[in-house]
């Protein structure tokens, strides 16, 4: 198809063909936990993929729904979707429901791929929902390739709308070519680039296709080394990484964590930073002082036209200025500034920036008016009925040419790189009961951090709560449009126009987390200290002292990194289990202001922890797995739907003195007694993962020997008499050697002073990681891991030395799905050794550790929940 | 600044222009209509003109792309 200026080589998924032609054995991907994918298998996988979606009906101008965690498939996806000719449409991942559904429903987009379960009333609005894995190849009498004319779709991204819906950005692959042809031509190529940027983010393109177009290798990392600097600056050194783009909020915590550390990443050559005002703080300045070869860029660009300017600071790093220029317009976009009557301005002088050229997007995919609105007549092309789009953003340029970023024209905010409409936001709080009026701003809080902020008039009678509200946003927005702050006003101040005055609602005094004249020790001066823990942990402000850590972002590794930070802040040793029995910032504060507890003279070996509140009457015990406590259990708890309490049953006593190791059947005594002291009468609940189940298991027979019912008994991936992962009897395994080893390790390091051990390191052989339930996060106490790796091994000395008893009730066996087969058989065959009663095996997709966090645990939860609902449909028609 | 009320009121009458891409936009009809661009409708409210756009913009394919497409069409059938 002819089009001036353009061949289908200059289509982004070719170039990228090309570099694995030209080198297949290359790796293009690695994952931060050693997987790694050659540009061979890559390209297999996506040419299967593209020609499954086109015997699914993809083709130009249809759009392509994806929903993936940053993984090999979000990439082969991507190429797929592209080289398929259809329109890859991302969704971000903390898209609620809600939103999802409605994104799903304006796309029109006949396949969704995800590597999630999908919700029954998203599903039905696609006629195929997939995993990218599932492509089988395509037939010989398909459809067959295709190659997209320029002006065709290449994707579609999802904006914050001022109408209350989120607007889909169409960009073409003439746009999409010109992007990477720029980002090519305007460094080395082939560069080692992490991809650290959401999905639902356009400079995921940059990232992937950029790197991969120049035969480079994309480096994926976990969520948690997106969260935690100190995690990102060990991938970064650990994978010898060269490029990074970066949002400006996330330079400046990796920065800070670098000059925490005293680590700095030698390896990079290239940071480029986009979304948000640079600010070049003290952190930041030391952080490329100490990396004299490293480049530092700042981009500008909205959605609508991708890249618009580039800045490349200069060698003079001592005069970098505070807040750098956005630079000079790059080829495809080229940049006007215009002032009333759109004219333009002289230089100096501020003025709208009108962006016209390659760079345009075709406008918002189904929304003529808006899009109407935006991209208008261009005045002054040479080029007749040319468009050019209206930003909002204000600049001027200076004497050198460089454009100077000045702010909005209108009311849209930038809120950790992410744009947000207000509009949309105070449209949702308005739907919120007992909101009668609300405006949202954004402010800069105490610490520079940026953050949402609503202003709430309440209906008259009872306000709502802040945390209700904020439960309630979460439900219909992403969680970067929640806002961090809610103040309660009386009435909004309005302006001339009758709109409300954003001036003076920028005066309205803010709720503080914490009051920081008080003394040091009292809880309001602890909350606010707690509060700056958390939001370093977090990486967000986005809570409220009254909330659950856990959901406000918190997982089990932050849980642990939390705690390692307190016991600093309490300057003394705090128990991981404080976090689980106290997980909000007030509880924290009460619970460090009341100080270290008096030891009790007998302070049991067992103890219970509420994991998820529920019906007391209804409780299901989860035993801790070899490392003797319970954070591993904390997703499986959440996930699960069915009304019952969730008990964590914990082993407070930790690793006993050499020679007075308790049995297992000494655990199982203490356990037991613990519970009935809980709950006297069955009948019980009880489960447990890995050892956990052993415990479980052991437990079961004591209450069945005391008369007691045991109406469900989980293994969760256990065996009484072999080891889940190898198959083999637990005395044969070679862990307890590996614990041993890695011990040792540990003790050497700290007995030469290293407080705070590199886990990532000590985590190289992952084996024993799996076996504690995942690895503890970077700068974990060395006595934290110390204890828990001294538990293990003695847990495991223990089920070595235990003869499991028969058992003759009912088990049901949550069998991890990605061991393999001929040892699942040998599991299950040595699991009916001792158990008389039936065995109803569930599988569940993932591997051992696996199947306890995101994605698989919400299979293994819903198979939970469903054994649990039949009991309880089972002792209801009893009582009836 | 809310709203741009700086450059524009509510008074302001506007066109709404096409051009050769079949492609819709608004203008202010006290300015000359760029080149390239002719007027569809209008003057009238902008709320008015982008309510039109919403109307006559059916699809928002490029003329140019929408002939490439069938005739790629054709050549397959």
């Amino acid at each position: 198809m002819p089009s001036p200026g353009w061949e289908p080589g200059a289509l982004v998924h070719r170039q990228v063909r090309e570099r694995a032609l030209a080198r297949p054995d290359a790796v293009a991907l690695t994952d931060g936990a050693g997987a790694q994918v050659t540009y061979r298998e890559l390209l297999r996988r996506w040419e299967r993929l593209a020609g499954a979606l086109r015997e699914w009906g993809v083709g130009p101008e249809v759009p392509v729904a994806v929903r993936l965690e940053r993984s090999p498939d979000l990439v082969v996806t991507m190429l797929a979707v592209l080289a398929a000719g259809g329109v890859y449409a991302p969704i971000d991942d903390t898209c609620p429901e809600e939103r999802f559904a409605a994104i799903v429903t304006d796309l029109g987009a006949p396949v969704l791929l995800t590597d999630r379960e999908t919700p029954r009333r998203v599903g039905d609005l696609v006629a195929r929902v997939a995993h990218p894995g599932d492509a089988a190849p395509a037939g010989a009498d398909g459809p067959g390739p295709v190659v997209p004319h320029p002006d065709n779709l290449a994707y579609v991204m999802s904006t914050s709308g001022s109408t209350g819906r989120p607007k889909g950005v169409a960009m073409t692959h003439r746009g999409l070519g010109r992007l990477i042809r720029w980002q090519a031509a305007d460094g080395p190529g082939g560069l080692t680039t992490v991809s650290f940027t959401s999905p639902g983010f356009d400079v995921t393109f940059q990232e992937i296709l950029g790197t991969l177009a120049t035969g480079g290798r994309l480096c994926l990392v976990s969520e948690e080394a997106r969260r935690d600097p100190e995690q990102l600056l060990a991938v970064l050194e650990k994978e010898g990484v060269e490029r990074v783009f970066l949002p400006f909020v996330a330079l400046g915590q990796l920065a800070q964590a670098a000059r925490r550390t005293g680590r700095f990443p030698r390896s990079l050559r290239h940071v480029v930073t986009a979304g948000e005002q640079l600010v070049i703080t003290d952190a930041v300045a030391e952080f490329f002082g100490a990396l004299p070869g490293c480049r530092l860029d700042n981009h500008y660009g909205p959605t609508e036209t991708h890249l618009v300017s580039s800045l490349t600071l200069g060698d003079d790093r001592g005069g970098w200025p505070r807040t750098p220029p956005i630079g000079r317009s790059v080829d495809g976009a080229d940049v006007l500034l215009l002032g009333p009557g759109l004219t333009p301005v002289p230089d100096g002088e501020p003025g709208e920036i009108h962006v016209r050229g390659a760079a345009l997007a075709r406008g918002y995919l189904g929304a003529p008016a808006p899009t109407a609105d935006r991209f208008l007549p261009d005045p002054f092309a040479d080029e007749p009925g040319a468009r050019m789009y209206r930003t909002g953003d204000l600049a001027r340029r200076d004497a050198d040419g460089l454009l100077h970023f000045l702010g909005r024209t209108d009311d849209q905010l930038k809120v950790r790189g992410y744009r947000v409409e207000p509009a949309e936001v105070e449209l949702a709080l308005s739907r919120c009961p007992g909101v009668r009026e609300a405006a949202v701003g954004a402010r800069t809080l105490a610490d520079g951090v940026r953050a949402l902020v609503a202003y709430v008039v309440p209906e008259q009678g009872a306000p709502p709560s802040v945390s209700v509200l904020s439960a309630a946003l979460r439900a219909s927005l992403p969680a970067y449009m929640v806002p961090a702050r809610f103040a309660f006003i009386d009435a909004l101040p309005l302006s001339s126009t009758g709109k409300a005055d954003r001036r003076r609602l920028a005066e309205v005094p803010l709720p503080e987390p914490g009051d920081r004249t008080r003394t040091a020790g009292d809880p309001e001066t602890l909350a606010a200290e707690v509060t700056a823990v958390w939001q370093r942990v977090l990486g967000h402000d986005e809570f409220e002292r009254d909330e659950d850590f856990f959901d406000v972002g918190g997982d089990s590794l932050l849980a642990a990194w939390v705690v390692t930070e307190l016991s600093r802040l309490a300057g003394r040793e705090i128990e991981l289990s404080v976090i689980l029995r106290n997980t909000t910032v007030d509880e924290l504060a009460a619970f460090l202001a009341a100080g270290p507890a008096a030891p009790a003279a007998h302070r049991p070996p067992s103890e219970l922890i509420t994991l998820r509140p529920g019906s007391a009457g209804n409780v299901l015990y989860l035993f801790h797995p070899l490392g003797g406590e319970l954070l591993t259990y904390r997703e499986l708890a959440r996930r699960m739907e069915s009304p019952v309490r969730v008990l964590g049953v914990r082993w407070a006593a930790g690793p006993a003195e050499a020679g007075r190791e308790p049995s297992l059947a000494d655990m199982a005594r203490a356990h037991h007694e613990q519970i009935r002291a809980v709950q006297p009468e069955g009948p019980y609940l009880l489960a447990g993962w890995s050892f956990g189940g052993v415990l479980a298991l052991e437990v079961a027979t004591l209450l069945r020997e005391s008369g007691q019912q045991v109406a469900f008994l989980g293994l969760i991936d256990a065996n009484p008499v072999r080891d889940p992962l190898s198959g083999l009897p637990p005395a044969e395994t070679p862990y307890r050697a590996l614990l041993g080893q890695v011990l040792d390790e540990v003790d050497r390091r700290a007995a030469d002073g290293e407080e705070s051990l590199d886990v990532a390191e000590l985590a190289a052989d992952r084996d024993w990681v799996g076996l504690m339930g995942g690895a503890p996060a970077v700068g974990v106490k060395a006595a934290y891991l110390r204890r828990s790796l001294a538990m293990a091994r003695q847990s495991m000395g223990a089920l070595a030395a235990h003869t499991a008893r028969p058992y003759p009730g009912d088990v049901d066996l949550f069998q991890a799905g990605a061991t393999g087969a001929a040892t699942r058989a040998l599991l299950r065959a040595g699991l009916a050794e001792v158990v008389g009663g039936a065995v109803r095996v569930h599988e569940v997709p993932g591997d051992h550790t696996g199947i306890l966090t995101s994605p698989h645990v919400t299979v293994l939860a819903g198979a939970v929940d469903g054994v649990l609902d039949d009991i309880g449909k089972g002792n209801d028609s009893d009582g009836s | 600044m809310s709203e741009d009320v700086s450059r524009e009121s509510q008074d302001d009458l506007y066109l709404v222009v096409r051009n050769h891409e079949e492609q819709y936009s608004i203008w202010r009809s006290d300015r000359p209509v760029p080149s390239g661009w002719e007027t569809v409708e209008g003057p009238d409210a902008r709320e008015n003109c982008l309510g039109r756009i919403e109307e006559l913009w059916t699809d928002m394919r490029p003329a140019s792309l929408r002939a490439a497409m069938a005739a790629a069409e054709n050549k397959n059938s």
